[in-house]
């Protein structure tokens, strides 16, 4: 599938110090991409890159098949950003900040007052409309800053943390917006500390870690990845010459045999080698009772591929 | 290079350039405001933390020093001096006004190199 | 760069800005200032040479020179530091360009004070042809365009601090010390040739035009100062947005 977004070597430095450190990867057109990673890993400067708020050392962004050096205007066009703990003019009202924002984005007066209706019905804010915003929770906030990054219909959103700091039900709503979104075609860029989110709402995602991408891919392709290829057997009549015969095999880095003959086996092999071990064990008279690769967790994968896990 | 390095060669260059100044028969006034910005802008470029602090302080410094070497080891500073101290603190009080001024225009040279050169806002 | 954004832009920080009642406030009070130096100036007449020509265009001109600059200080000062501070600004870049938001915020300011300046120029007027005068149209016209470019050059000044500071503090600190700065090379007089760098420099050599009420004006002088002083705009406006275009937001 085409990439809605490619970013090729990218870097940023700030100070002496490489906050991008030859950034690389794609965002397939109509996936939500999640992008993780620790605190001060590059995530919102990535960000910041992609929406034009912040100037690159290096590197080329193509987004739509446009170039950002070259066609930023046409570009932020196309584009929505819900920024993070960014704030509104407080003494406005929501709508009369989104017909400026809708003006901004080249709708005339009547369609912006049309569009801006339509959105802040769409993040659940009719009855405030007319409220200023500087009486609005940070949940409220966090659904007009989606509303206005949805004026004049963009086929990318970039969120930053968009469900930083929401109440349960605030999570739930701006995960239903962006799903939504998804389903009318929109590719979505979400970056995020929370993990059962990403899991729930993001087709790929992508792992970053001091400026560099670590690891990406769908989250199973992630998990599988991440878990190292270990596969656990229970075998009732386990013998020393079936582990010697297991060892043996080429894939087979090592084995460990734990309680309740269970044994573990840690293979270093891109096909599913779970048949041929079946077969080896039950034709040197193993009885199997359980054969299951491992899988772990995306909050595992993630631990595991930032190398946080003890 | 440690900042107080970097202070250190500032005042010892800013001494070198008024002594130039003053062999080439300048104004020094102008040169002195000159000296400042240069100063301000290679501390902005230099320095990561209070570059306008180090600044300050930096032209100050040589200001202040190259007064009283002036005072002593010239000629018009003899004579400053034998006009009495009525005379030369009322000369002193007016330099050290100048010297102040210079340091703010320094300072401010050095604001803006820093945020021009290092655009880091978070 | 986009003509349209640009209005919209201003438009939106003069009829409905956070900051349009601040700045609006202050540009009038500015125009009120002058119009009552103006009148007052009738009831100290014995002061001037010819009590029957009393000059009221200078005198709104040298108000407007003197303190107009710190009028535009406290107006100017948090233009773009304040959204960057808050973070508003992050919603309006990422819609339109850095270009188009600056000369936009700049045109907001510069317009406000140009339309109050054009209403202390008729009230200079309207003072003149009370006091048994005759209307000096070409003098209203000077007045206003010079005042208007000297409060735009400071404007323009006020903004290029503004794009440089992370809050509203460090930009208010940095611009008063600007503005000293300004006193400072001005005040250089001799052959400082620093004062040339300075906008009362361009403004305070008309203002023996604006005295001079019956004589002739040195057009050459005028236009002479009125390229300086639309230049001086144009270079400042030019920094102001290669500045922008390089900071982080």
């Amino acid at each position: 599938m085409a990439a809605a977004i490619s970013i090729k070597g990218l870097y940023k430095k700030y100070g002496p110090r490489y906050v991008l450190d030859n950034l690389s990867f794609d965002v397939e057109k109509g996936s939500i991409y999640g992008f993780l990673g620790q605190n001060g890993a590059g995530k919102t400067t990535t960000i910041k890159i992609l929406s034009g708020l912040s100037i690159p050392d290096e590197g080329q962004i193509i987004i739509d098949n446009m170039d950002l050096s070259a066609e930023a205007d046409n570009i932020k066009n196309i584009l929505g950003l819900v920024p993070q703990d960014s704030e509104f003019y407080d003494e406005r009202t929501a709508l009369s900040q989104m017909n400026y924002f809708a003006s901004l984005k080249g709708l005339s007066k009547s369609e912006a007052q049309e569009v801006s209706n339509l959105l802040l019905e769409r993040v659940g804010l009719q009855s405030e409309m007319t409220k200023k915003v500087g009486s609005f929770s940070h949940g409220m906030k966090k659904r007009l800053s989606i509303a206005q990054a949805l004026l004049n219909d963009p086929k990318i959103l970039i969120l930053d943390e968009p469900t930083n700091g929401l109440d349960p039900v605030g999570v739930r709503q701006v995960k239903q917006i962006i799903q939504e979104c998804n389903e009318n075609g929109i590719t979505i860029l979400v970056s995020s500390h929370n993990l059962l989110e990403v899991q729930e709402i993001c087709t790929h995602i992508g792992i970053l870690k001091n400026g560099k991408l670590i690891t990406e891919g769908t989250i199973e392709e992630i998990r599988r990845l991440e878990s190292n290829g270990v596969i656990t057997v229970g075998i009732y009549n386990i013998s020393p010459e079936i582990v010697d015969l297991v060892e043996n095999m080429d894939y087979v880095v090592k084995t460990k045999i734990k309680e309740n003959n269970i044994l573990e086996i840690y293979v270093n092999s891109e096909v599913d080698v779970k048949p041929e071990l079946n077969k080896l064990i039950v034709e040197n008279g193993g009885q199997v009772f359980k054969l299951i690769e491992n899988s772990l967790s995306l909050e595992d994968a993630y631990l595991n591929a930032t190398g946080m896990k003890e | 290079m440690k900042n107080n390095h970097i202070f250190l060669i500032v005042i010892f260059a800013g001494l070198a350039f008024f002594e130039i100044a003053s062999i080439l028969n300048k104004s020094v006034m102008m040169a002195g405001i000159l000296l400042a910005i240069i100063t301000g802008m290679v501390l902005g470029i230099k320095i990561d933390k209070d570059p306008q602090k180090y600044t300050f302080l930096a032209v100050f410094t040589y200001s202040i020093i190259a007064w009283v070497l002036m005072l002593l080891f010239t000629k018009d500073g003899k004579f400053l001096l034998e006009a009495g101290i009525a005379a030369t603190s009322l000369l002193t009080g007016f330099a050290i006004m100048n010297f102040l001024f210079n340091a703010i225009v320094g300072s401010f040279a050095a604001f803006v190199t820093c945020n021009i050169s290092d655009n880091r806002t978070d | 760069m986009n003509i349209s954004k640009i209005r919209i832009v201003a438009l939106d920080e003069i009829l409905r800005g956070v900051k349009s009642k601040h700045v609006w406030f202050f540009s009038s009070a500015l125009a009120f200032i002058c119009i009552l130096a103006m009148h007052y100036s009738t009831s100290l007449a014995f002061l001037f040479s010819d009590s029957g020509k009393i000059p009221f265009t200078y005198i709104s001109f040298m108000i407007i020179l003197i303190i107009g600059p710190f009028f535009i200080l406290v107006t100017a000062f948090d233009s773009i530091s304040n959204e960057v501070e808050k973070g508003t600004v992050r919603y309006i870049i990422s819609k339109i360009d850095r270009a188009s938001f600056m000369l936009g915020k700049f045109c907001s300011l510069f317009l406000i004070f140009a339309v109050l300046t054009f209403i202390v120029a008729i009230m200079g007027q309207v003072y003149t042809y009370s006091s048994g005068n005759a209307f000096d149209l070409e003098r209203m016209i000077l007045f206003w365009l010079f005042s208007s470019l000297y409060l735009g050059c400071f404007i323009s000044i006020f903004i290029f601090v503004s794009t440089l500071s992370k809050n509203n503090k460090i930009a208010f600190t940095m611009s008063a010390i600007l503005l000293g700065i300004t006193i400072y090379f001005f005040m250089q007089g001799g052959n400082e040739y620093l004062r040339y760098l300075t906008p009362p420099y361009y403004a305070f050599a008309v203002s023996g035009t604006m005295k001079n009420t019956t004589g002739e004006i040195d057009y050459f002088n005028m236009i002479r100062n009125l390229v300086s002083m639309l230049l001086f705009i144009v270079a400042t406006l030019s920094i102001d947005i290669l500045t922008f275009k390089r900071r982080d937001l």
